[in-house]
């Protein structure tokens, strides 16, 4: 092998490596978990998970009050009669959602730049 | 000239490196979300494919089953049997639902049954009309469930034998709904999907990458957003019934939406959940609320007939139980919960 090729190698190598390094940090850096509120199919708001918050959602019926702590965001009021959307609870993890059927809400964790969960679904 | 094929060579290397990297070697996923149909939240993902028009097929299909089942809508099929009719014409699919929902009640001993809406409406579980029936109130609208009474006639026929008794597919029609889901994607060549109806899981085929999809089962405690175990699966329905969804608490104490039909109150079985693996989502979603009514031994003995269907059953101690194939393939990931080996 002559000095040469070694050379091309040595430095396809380095910027192969270069490369898939710095596109892994480019994947755990920087996350900033969303969470993207629709109503009735439009997109109203999005919300970073780190802005911890308080604040109301005007759905097609009625409203809603959610808040952002550090365990994510949850739907703590809702003036509809199921309550679904408040039993739900607390979510964090990109992809899931909270519905409020009554007032066609649907707050969803965007997985954008977030590797993918650990799971590919959840049954519930 | 060697030397040039040499330096191609290794930018060509270098290029699929870069491509890996830029897509961290995944196929391309393409997602939908549908809100309402059904009173739940359907999202399909597909791999592999750039035809947005198959997503838009599911979501017709499972609107359209919406419209002719859902118990809720004046002009459904559903209705026109509820409004007390004899031999009212249905759809195939309304038919056939209702005949596979009469079997696993059947199988059930009783234990799912779609007469149980009386019963439901007392309750009212989900609306802001809920409350405790009375035991008079209770034992009205039991006499008016029983899955005896629906009769299917010829050409797609139905009629109720006992007047004010009412029918729901709310227990079977988002599996339903999930297993026709699946036969477009078989139409249509997907190798590669994750069909989600409201929670009931259908992981079709395998990961872009061959291996079995993980699916999480859904910590069955109210207010909680984890999964407490994962199944690997390929081709099969996942779907789970548990406490933790409909319910409304009075006295310190939570009312679910899983009634058990012979005592017109909510199962107390000892359960928090029970999942269903299965290759039919229809049946996935009866057996998992049959199973949750009949609790753990019932539960475990209907399912050992059932062929190529596989459970897991959570108690209120937080044990957690699964026929004999899932104990080796069933990964506990919440360590408050505890899986019971039988011998």
């Amino acid at each position: 092998m002559k000095k040469f090729d070694i050379i091309i190698i040595a430095s396809a190598l380095v910027i192969g490596m270069a490369l898939l390094i710095g596109g892994s940090i480019n994947r755990s850096e920087g996350i900033n978990i969303t969470a993207e509120v629709t109503v009735a199919g439009k997109l109203i708001e999005t919300r970073s998970l780190d802005d911890f918050t308080e604040f109301e959602i005007n759905g097609t019926v009625g409203k809603l009050t959610a808040d952002i702590t550090p365990d994510g965001i949850a739907v703590i009021f809702a003036d509809c009669p199921s309550q679904d959307c408040v039993h739900t609870g607390r979510i964090n993890s990109p992809g899931e959602v909270i519905v409020c059927l009554p007032n066609q809400v649907l707050i969803r964790i965007s997985d954008n730049n977030v590797s993918r969960t650990e799971v590919d679904a959840v049954a519930k | 000239m060697v030397r040039s094929v040499k330096i191609m060579a290794l930018l060509l290397a270098l290029g699929t490196l870069l491509g890996c990297a830029e897509r961290g070697g995944e196929v391309k996923a393409m997602s939908d979300i549908l809100v309402g149909a059904l009173d739940t939240v359907s999202t399909v993902t597909l791999y592999g494919t750039e035809d947005r028009s198959i997503i838009g097929d599911i979501f017709d299909a499972v609107s359209d089953i919406d419209a002719r089942m859902s118990a809720h809508s004046a002009d459904s099929e559903l209705a026109q049997i509820n409004s007390g009719g004899n031999d009212v014409t249905v759809s195939q699919d309304t038919y056939d639902l209702i005949e596979k929902a009469l079997e696993i009640s059947e199988a059930s001993d009783g234990a799912f049954d779609i007469t149980i809406r009386e019963v439901m409406e007392l309750w009212g579980i989900g609306t802001d009309a809920a409350r405790i029936p009375s035991d008079i109130e209770l034992a009205d609208a039991l006499r008016r469930v029983d899955y005896q009474n629906v009769s299917l006639g010829e050409k797609y026929t139905v009629s109720l034998t006992k007047p004010g008794m009412s029918i729901d597919l709310g227990g079977i029609a988002k599996g339903y709904a999930c297993d026709i889901a699946v036969s477009i994607l078989r139409e249509r060549g997907i190798e590669h999907a994750l069909i989600d109806l409201g929670g009931n899981i259908y992981a079709y085929g395998s990961k872009p990458d061959g291996l079995p999809w993980s699916v999480g089962v859904k910590t069955p405690i109210a207010g909680e957003n984890g999964y407490f175990c994962v199944v690997r699966v390929s081709s099969r329905a996942v779907v789970t019934s548990g406490v933790y969804e409909r319910y409304f608490a009075q006295d310190g104490k939570i009312y679910h939406h899983i009634m058990n039909p012979s005592t017109g109150k909510p199962a107390d079985s000892g359960l928090l959940s029970v999942t269903i693996i299965s290759q039919s989502s229809t049946k996935a979603d009866a057996l998992s609320t049959a199973c949750f009514v009949l609790g753990l031994e019932r539960g475990m003995d209907l399912l050992s007939e059932m062929e190529n269907t596989q459970g897991i059953f959570v108690t209120d101690s937080y044990e957690v139980y699964t026929t004999p194939e899932l104990t080796d393939i069933i990964e506990l990931t919440d360590d408050r919960f505890t899986l019971v080996k039988e011998q």
